[in-house]
């Protein structure tokens, strides 16, 4: 069942009177209990559509087309009032650096009962009983301590415990991660995402996992898109994709997993591998989907289901080639 | 800020400096007699100075031009000098912080226009702005008689508007970058209304900025307050007296109120002769900035410590 359905999503940003395509016609789906990872190199658009599902863009940034739906609303034409109730209740989010996503003159009891407080979801009065039950189940040993500290006193991985509760306090139907733990070592990452899995797995709610690492999509996705430039250039089942990559920039973006053991250094850019395939069983691989170079033809290019829940993008044969 | 402040020491030594020169002032008619003009001085009968006397003829400070003993005049003068400073600085930062609220929230299509509006009038020297407005005040109270209270409130709104324009740019720019900060999308993101986010993320966020512009309020408006005593804009207004011996007399503004702006206006032309008499109102002028130096230092270091996440 589909809990989630983007459809033909389109964001741009206006800046110095420019319009700036970021999310360019994008299509999927998240079924209930499911965890879909978004992948891209950093900014392919994998924020952008996520803050889009909320509302939550950026002033200056809008959405020009597409449907988002949920539970057979349409997210995008939805009242404040409505998309409010919908927020943190239905669908939360956790962001990307916990050190920076709770304010730090706020003490953690207070921030992590922020949702439950405006959705009036318990009563006043016990909210400080259900915010030490939330903490010790996301595994903090002295709940009540941490109840009264302030952010700066919790480690990183700790805050990102923190940002964890916050987003499960309502018990949402779906909940976007982007990048819940680019800003941890890698130990913790595990415990971090792992603790995020049990959770899943024992409430079947479904996850956004936004990452730039094929590492943890090989362990805790179902299924993956992968995007680049604004587009989603290959989505497939994870055991599919590991298989049978097809599009250039798959293949690239996996033989650039970094290894355990290595430092963990934002992901490279793989403009620099050599594309060697340029055609997939006759269909042509439009270039702008694979290369950033700015001089390269740009060229209409569609989804093309190449078998059943597989789909790779190839240049659109019947459209003529742009060049900018 | 809350209890980390009263930590800082500068922020104590600080508050200590100005707290003690208010207090003084308000007790000083109890220690003082009320400033003589003793103009004369005699030895053994003899003529053998004018005012103004340095400071080793009269310690510790000398007089002003009228032979009135500094210290007295000048701890006298406090009180109006510094509580004004701080009700221009309040009010100022009190009107902005609103204006900049609504203007922030409300008046998307206009801003652009309103923030280039604000940019032009910055580069215009708020103490040739005010001089603008106020010259003409003076000159009404001296042609039809103005009240003093009324003249003080129509001088302090005046001082207060001049000030409000840059700080509303300053403030809807420094929410605006609250708004963006990450845990404001957070907090929206778990379905808080906006209203909730400004009173409980943004408002407090913006509190501790509106003391620390307090304090650099208070220390504008008294720079400005010493140009307009040089130009002989006093607040409270002045009344003319005539000085000089029975031959040769001329017109003299007084300020009313005796706040230190107006020593300096009054013993402008005093300079060359008896530098003494400016620069000791202007050592006055230096210790209370000093001090909301001090405080500004304790306040920042406060922040900045809550920033890096010690909590408070
Ligand atoms: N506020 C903004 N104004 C203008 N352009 C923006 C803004 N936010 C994002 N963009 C543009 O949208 C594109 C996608 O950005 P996005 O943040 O979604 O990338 P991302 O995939 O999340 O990258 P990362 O891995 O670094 O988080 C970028 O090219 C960026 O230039
Ligand atoms: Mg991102």
């Amino acid at each position: 069942m589909k809990l989630l359905e983007v459809q033909n999503l389109k964001v741009s940003f206006r800046s110095r009177k420019e319009e700036l395509n970021a999310i360019d016609d994008i299509s999927f789906s998240i079924n209930k209990g499911e965890t879909v990872a978004l992948i891209g190199e950093s900014g392919s658009g994998k924020s952008v559509t996520s803050l889009s599902v909320l509302g939550l863009l950026p002033k200056n940034g809008r959405v020009v087309g597409g449907h988002i739906f949920y539970e057979n609303k349409d997210l995008l034409r939805l009242g404040k009032k409505e998309l409010g109730k919908i927020r943190g209740k239905q669908i939360s989010m956790i962001f990307q650096d916990a050190s920076i996503s709770l304010n730090p003159s706020m003490k953690i009891g207070k921030q992590i009962t922020q949702g439950l407080a405006y959705h009036r979801i318990i009563a006043r009065k016990e909210l400080k009983r259900e915010a030490l039950r939330l903490l010790a189940k996301v595994g903090f040993h002295k709940p009540k301590e941490v109840f009264n500290q302030y952010p700066g006193q919790l480690s990183g991985g700790m805050k990102q415990r923190v940002l964890i509760t916050m987003a499960i306090s309502c018990n949402p139907q779906l909940i976007i991660a982007d990048e819940p733990t680019t800003a941890l070592d890698v130990t913790t990452q595990k415990q971090i995402l792992d603790l995020m899995n049990d959770y899943k797995q024992s409430t079947n709610t479904s996850i956004l996992l936004i990452t730039h690492d094929f590492g943890l999509v090989a362990e805790y996705a179902d299924r993956v898109m992968v995007m680049f430039g604004g587009k989603i250039v290959e989505a497939a089942d994870v055991f599919t994709l590991f298989k049978k990559p097809i599009h250039p920039y798959t293949k690239g973006l996996m033989n650039s997993i970094p290894k355990i053991e290595e430092p963990r250094n934002h992901l490279q850019t793989i403009k620099d591998a050599v594309i060697e395939e340029t055609a997939y069983e006759g269909r042509i691989f439009a270039p702008e989907t694979f290369s950033a170079d700015e001089k390269v033809y740009h060229s209409p290019s569609t989804l093309i289901e190449v078998e059943p829940g597989h789909h790779v993008r190839f240049f659109n044969e019947s459209s003529e080639v742009l060049i900018r | 800020m809350r209890l980390a402040i009263w930590k800082q020491p500068q922020f104590l030594i600080g508050s200590f400096i100005l707290l003690s020169m208010i207090i003084l002032s308000f007790m000083s008619p109890l220690f003082f007699d009320p400033p003589q003009e003793v103009k004369y001085l005699y030895e053994d009968g003899k003529l053998v100075d004018v005012a103004p006397f340095s400071p080793s003829q009269v310690p510790p400070f000398g007089t002003d031009k009228f032979g009135r003993n500094l210290l007295t005049l000048l701890i006298n003068g406090a009180k109006y000098t510094l509580l004004i400073a701080i009700v221009i600085a309040v009010f100022r930062v009190f009107l902005s912080g609103l204006f900049a609220i609504v203007y922030h929230h409300y008046n998307v299509k206009l801003r652009p226009l309103l923030e280039d509006l604000v940019e032009s009038t910055i580069f215009v020297p708020t103490s040739i702005l005010a001089y603008l407005l106020l010259a003409p005040l003076a000159v009404k109270q001296a042609q039809e008689g103005i009240g003093f209270f009324e003249i003080v409130v129509i001088q302090c709104i005046i001082l207060i508007f001049i000030g409000v324009p840059p700080l509303i740019s300053i403030f809807s720019k420094d929410m605006g970058r609250i708004t963006r900060k990450e845990h404001i999308v957070s907090t929206l993101s778990l379905g808080a209304k906006h209203r909730y986010v400004y009173i409980k993320h943004v408002l407090p966020e913006m509190g501790s900025r509106f003391l620390l512009v307090i304090a650099q309020q208070i220390i504008q408006v008294l720079i400005l307050l010493a140009h307009l005593g040089v130009l002989l804009i006093f607040l409270g207004g002045v009344k003319t007296i005539l000085d000089g011996d029975l031959l040769s007399t001329h017109e003299v503004f007084v300020s009313l109120t005796g706040e230190w702006s107006g020593l300096i206006g009054n013993n402008f032309q005093e300079i060359v002769h008896s530098p003494h008499v400016i620069l000791v109102p202007l050592g006055f002028f230096s210790l209370t900035i000093f001090s909301m130096n001090l405080i500004i230092n304790g306040m920042q270091n406060t922040m900045k410590k809550i920033e890096r996440g010690a909590g408070s």
